[in-house]
């Protein structure tokens, strides 16, 4: 049994004209796995990211999360299931700019009510795994969005979720921060055994997970596992985007 | 789609911003026009009262008006800030200042013109209710008539009003970059700072506000009134932050639940709104304290009614020869005479009395016993064997506590020879009772007051010979009504005397004072103060609340951009309801915290020109606790609204 189950998930949004976003989607992350999902735009991906993050509701077919399935929970009690169960890491950081970034990184924990012994204890360690330590008094709007990224990064993982949910999580960022963040992922999900769903558009992002699933037209299309080397991996997945009517050379390689 | 069009649009697509605002400039338009509508009214001078509610309602419609022009003004002002970022955005498509003045300006005018017509058409409409209101109030029939001077009066103000607010309010973007206008007012706050001084200087003005006002002493009101505006001003821009920063200091119980997301978001609100939290808490004490004020004069009219004992008292004139007088006129015969065709049974008493100034007391009312025991009998007032230089001393619940404590035993003349005749007068029991409304009365044996009128003797005028009528059957202990007999009999004696030409008023041997026609004028007074004192009232309260609910919704991207994320992460919807009320709570309750004290700090200070029966506190107490209620009616609904709003991005 996996970390996450997803079985003949489908999603149709009615409309004038009904779009089958996702169709008969079969796909199983065990536990402590790192999968990457790619696509093009308007593939379906970030519709699935949103089944799974709960915050969308599938159409028909089911989703099992460490044996739980979310949406036939109640509002609230999915609301605490998010909470506890999900960690989520945005392109755009989503960090609440009135807070300090260890307010920022806790609030998962204050919504719980823990002590604040625990608070404090969790908040230096993942802010020294993190190397986020010195920045942790300063305000969002002053540090860079590396440094932003790693603190969402400790918000989503300071109550170890079983599940962390990663949308595009290097989009706003420039090439050193892309690889400084994917190596921050990389390493929780080798410490921890956190497992981990990337959403991406980025081969150098995805080239990180252990597996990559591409989906075109709201279908499972393919998947690469990962070899010993990364760069090899990374061509793979520029070479699969490419025969997937991707343009090639959209995707510098020179990232690498 | 042309420009008008696209101003058009712009306010059709921003309605759910500008409803209060758009509701609120009618409300002010039909009130106004309301006021008009019976300054203007051609039977209006004929009440009795006729003339002050002319003038309270001229003033009214003037506060009215001073108002809207504050409240527009800076309405417009803030809904222009958070469009700030559009008008880069038509900055950057080339659209001229020019262009965006006129933008504004079309927008500003199509608002106003529809409130103008909005508020016009609701007078109208209401104006038949309004007038049998004012009927009521002011006991004359009005007839509806055809508005046209209040109607053109107040098109023409308002729209004058709108027009210049308009031209005005494009000044306020005017020589900003286009980058600082797209950067809008998005760009991430920077955390609110206060100055610790400025902090400890408003603990220290509100400190001595309160121990200027503990004091006791009047002349210190302007003076604690200015600490408490001072200490007040920098409590909501400094002292408030530098206090929500200790609560943040304390992690035990900000990093617990939702205590970290509503008191962080606090900060800024109260930083941002720390003017607009000032100017509200200033109006609602003034409106507060009207209200109280109004509510205690009133409840003290009530009270001088049934504190009266005699239905009528007739003062003999003095120096009132009735030997050279060809003609006189007894009023004391009149009201027998109508008493007696009634068949109205009546007691008549005779007294004389004399006032006397006591040191460091006032002035007192002395009354021979024989006349007093007379009096006592039927009124059931205490009796007392007296003996020389004794007194019964009654105290008129009515009267102003003033300097005669409990514990003066002697009374000591501040008239030099009763001194040396009479040393002083010893206080043998005291009652509060009423004999007299409003006045200490003493009881002296007849041995003992003929010599105070020995003593004064070189001035005779000194002693007021006064008839008291007492009628069993007219029961003072509760207010009466219009229709009661004695309210009619009041009214018919009145019309007698107002009948009297000048020179048959001369002809009087007295002067008639009549409890129910003093009721009666006090009342209406009290009524028309209440009538215009409500409609302000209601303005002031809509005003606050419609700009509570336009700062609300000038930030409800913000917040829900800001609870969509919270969502996420697993923010339930009864938590973000939690927070989201405490957050509206607080832009609600806190000017009207203050507003309260402030009116209930204020009211006690008048406290002790009321007398005991009235207590202004009580009547403050009341006046909060119904605009507290109106304030709650206006929470509940602008909470309704923006948690529709803010459930939409919850997922």
């Amino acid at each position: 049994m996996g970390m996450l189950e997803i079985q003949k998930l489908s999603k149709i949004y009615n409309g004038k004209v009904s779009t089958r976003a996702l169709n008969n989607i079969d796909l199983t992350i065990e536990q402590g796995e790192f999968v990457g999902i790619m696509g093009a735009s308007g593939s379906g991906k970030t519709t699935l990211l949103n089944m799974v993050s709960t915050i969308d509701t599938p159409s028909s077919g089911k989703i099992l999360i460490n044996n739980q399935n979310p949406h036939q929970m109640k509002k609230n009690q999915l609301a605490q299931f998010r909470r506890r169960q999900l960690g989520f890491v945005f392109q755009d950081f989503n960090l609440l700019d009135t807070l300090t970034i260890a307010e920022n990184i806790v609030l998962p924990l204050t919504l719980e009510k823990k002590s604040l012994k625990e608070m404090d204890e969790k908040l230096k360690a993942v802010a020294e795994k993190l190397g986020i330590v010195e920045i942790l008094n300063k305000r969002t709007y002053e540090v860079s969005g590396g440094q932003r990224q790693r603190a969402a990064i400790a918000r989503a993982t300071i109550h170890s979720p079983v599940l962390l949910l990663a949308d595009e999580p290097t989009g706003a960022l420039d090439s050193k921060s892309s690889r400084n963040v994917m190596e921050m992922m990389e390493k929780i999900n080798q410490t921890d055994g956190t497992t981990m769903m990337l959403v991406t558009h980025d081969p150098l992002a995805a080239s990180y997970c252990h597996r990559v699933v591409f989906i075109k037209d709201g279908e499972l299309y393919n998947e690469i596992h990962r070899g010993q080397n990364r760069q090899e991996f990374f061509q793979e997945i520029i070479d699969m985007l490419s025969f997937l009517g991707g343009n090639a050379h959209e995707l510098s390689a020179v990232r690498v | 789609m042309s420009f008008r069009q696209f101003a058009l649009n712009n306010i059709r697509r921003n309605s759910f911003t500008y409803i209060a605002y758009f509701l609120s400039s009618s409300f002010a338009v039909m009130i106004f026009f309301t006021y008009l509508m019976f300054i203007h009214h051609p039977d209006i001078l004929k009440a009795p009262i006729g003339l002050s509610a002319f003038y309270g309602m001229t003033l009214a419609a003037f506060i009215t008006f001073f108002f809207s022009f504050l409240f527009v003004l800076y309405s417009t002002s803030a809904f222009l800030k958070a469009r700030l970022k559009e008008f880069g955005i038509l900055t950057i498509l080339g659209a001229q200042r020019k262009q965006l003045n006129y933008l504004i300006f079309l927008e500003n005018m199509i608002i106003g013109t529809a409130s103008v017509m909005t508020g016009m058409f609701c007078g109208l409409l209401f104006s038949k209710l309004f007038l049998l209101f004012g009927e009521n109030v002011l006991d004359l029939k009005l007839d509806m008539y055809l508005p046209t001077e209040a109607t053109w009066i107040t098109v023409v103000s308002f729209m004058a009003l709108f027009l210049i607010l308009s031209l005005m309010t494009t000044i306020f973007i005017r020589q900003r970059k286009a980058v600082e206008l797209v950067q809008g007012s998005s760009k991430p706050k920077k955390e609110p700072k206060a100055s610790i001084w400025l902090a400890l200087l408003s603990a220290i003005s509100l400190s001595y506000a309160v121990y200027l006002v503990a004091q006791d002493d009047s002349d210190n009101v302007p003076l604690a009134l200015l600490f408490d505006i001072i200490g007040l001003y920098f409590f909501f821009t400094q002292l408030s932050v530098v206090v929500i920063r200790l609560l943040k200091k304390n992690r035990l119980y900000s990093w617990r639940g939702l205590n970290l997301l509503w008191i962080t978001e606090l900060a800024y609100k109260m930083k941002d709104n720390a003017r607009m939290f000032f100017m509200i808490t200033m109006v609602t004490t003034m409106a507060c304290t009207t209200g109280g004020s109004v509510l205690a004069i009133q409840k003290y009219v009530e009270n001088a009614y049934t504190e009266s004992p005699f239905a009528y008292t007739v003062s003999q004139r003095e120096n009132f020869d009735s030997k050279k007088q060809k003609q006189i006129l007894s009023v004391t015969q009149k009201i027998e005479q109508t008493l007696t065709q009634k068949g109205i049974p009546y007691q008549k008493f005779y007294t004389d009395t004399i006032d006397l100034d006591f040191k460091n007391i006032g002035y007192i009312k002395f009354i021979r016993q024989s006349e007093y025991q007379e009096m006592a009998k039927s009124l059931s007032l205490p009796l007392a064997s007296l003996q020389d230089r004794e007194a019964l001393l009654l105290k008129s619940p009515l009267v102003i506590p003033g300097d005669l404590s409990d514990t003066v035993t002697h009374l000591s003349f501040e008239n030099k020879q009763l001194t040396k005749s009479l040393e002083n007068i010893k206080i043998k029991d005291r009652y509060t009772k009423t004999l007299f409304p409003s006045e200490y009365t003493a009881v002296v044996n007849n041995q003992t007051y003929d010599q105070i009128v020995n003593v004064l003797s070189s001035d005779p005028d000194i002693i007021d010979h006064k008839y008291h009528y007492l009628i069993p059957s007219w029961d003072n202990r509760t207010i009466p009504d219009t229709n009661s007999i004695e309210m009619k009999t009041g009214l018919e004696l009145q019309k007698w005397k107002d009948s009297l030409s000048t020179n048959d008023t001369a002809t009087l041997d007295g002067f008639m004072t009549s409890r129910s026609q003093d009721y009666y004028t006090r009342k209406q007074l009290t009524s028309v103060a209440i009538f215009i004192g409500l409609f302000i009232v209601a303005i002031f309260s809509i005003f606050i609340a419609s700009f509570l609910y336009f700062k609300l919704f000038i930030d409800l991207q913000h917040d829900q951009r800001y609870y969509h994320e919270l969502s996420k992460m697993g923010l339930s919807l009864n938590e973000m309801k939690k927070a989201a009320t405490k957050q509206i709570a607080i832009l609600f309750y806190i000017p009207l915290f203050f507003a309260g004290i402030q009116t209930l700090v204020g009211l006690s200070t008048v406290n002790p020109l009321f007398s005991s029966t009235t207590n202004t506190v009580i009547s403050g107490i009341w006046a909060i606790g119904i605009f507290t209620v109106i304030q709650t009616i206006y929470f509940l609904i602008v909470r309704a609204r923006y948690l529709a709003q803010l459930k939409r991005v919850m997922v």
